[in-house]
């Protein structure tokens, strides 16, 4: 049976570590193995980061509803906003092997991430990230 | 609040080594930047080493901090080198192409010769 877990978190970068280390421990409960358990904390984190960036353009008293379902060997997470509406196709999205500074969260995101979805219903910006495991491991 | 990230600086002469310590991400990378940018900018260091053995996270805009740092150091004819990449910082700079465009060493004994 699916699990449920839902984190209501101010839009303010001091709270991004904690929220590594819950989906550090979700991924975990939901058998993913250690590499790729690093690969959907950084999509998350990469996720939050956005909205904090670009949604909220920095204030950090915006809300981000954090919602995961999980179940064994596979994650599914989504990030509620009501800040600007996200455009990721305004995001740079090319190959990042060139010296461009900036540009790298929507790639990394995809690159970790089976899927990665934006969408705005209304005045509220809807990110879903899904992962099923790769190589199932007991522990 | 506590810190995320501890920076601590050995200036040598024209090097500098950076000793890294904690997540590189949104909140903690303008410290980090900061760091690497005066050195090449205001004290003039001809090789900064940043030391990378006590970092285990890093983000997109960890990412961008170091990609603005080699840049400095191109400008400058310096060199920026990034050594003792722990496993996860390692596979981020590899998805996103970069592991050989920054000049990286296995050890900071390495990375001093």
């Amino acid at each position: 049976m699916a699990q449920q877990i839902e984190l209501r978190i101010s839009s303010d970068p001091r709270w991004l570590r904690m929220v590594r280390v819950i989906m550090q421990e979700i991924a975990r409960q939901a058998g993913f193995p250690d590499g790729e358990r690093g690969e959907i904390t950084l999509a998350v984190d990469e996720a939050l980061a956005n909205v904090i960036k670009h949604a909220y353009r920095g204030d950090p008293n915006g809300t981000v509803l954090l919602s995961c379902e999980a179940e064994e060997g596979r994650l599914e997470i989504e990030l509620r906003d009501r800040g600007l509406a996200f455009d990721p196709g305004r995001l740079v999205e090319k190959a990042p092997d060139e010296l461009r500074v900036g540009g790298r969260g929507l790639f990394l995101m995809r690159a970790t991430m089976d899927e990665v979805h934006f969408e705005r219903n209304g005045d509220t910006n809807l990110v879903r990230l899904r992962k099923s495991v790769k190589a199932p491991t007991r522990e | 609040m506590t810190k995320d990230l501890d920076i601590n600086i050995d200036r040598n002469g024209p090097i500098s080594v950076v000793h890294v310590s904690g997540d590189i991400d949104l909140k903690s990378s303008p410290e980090l930047r900061a760091t690497i940018l005066d050195l090449f900018e205001n004290r003039r260091q001809e090789r900064v080493i940043l030391n990378l053995a006590g970092v285990h996270y890093i983000d997109s805009s960890g990412v961008a901090s170091l990609v603005e740092g080699l840049q400095e150091a191109k400008k400058r004819n310096a060199r920026f080198i990034l050594c003792a990449l722990n496993e996860a910082p390692r596979h981020v700079l590899e998805l996103t192409r970069l592991t050989k465009v920054f000049e990286v060493a296995p050890s900071l004994e390495e990375a001093l010769k």
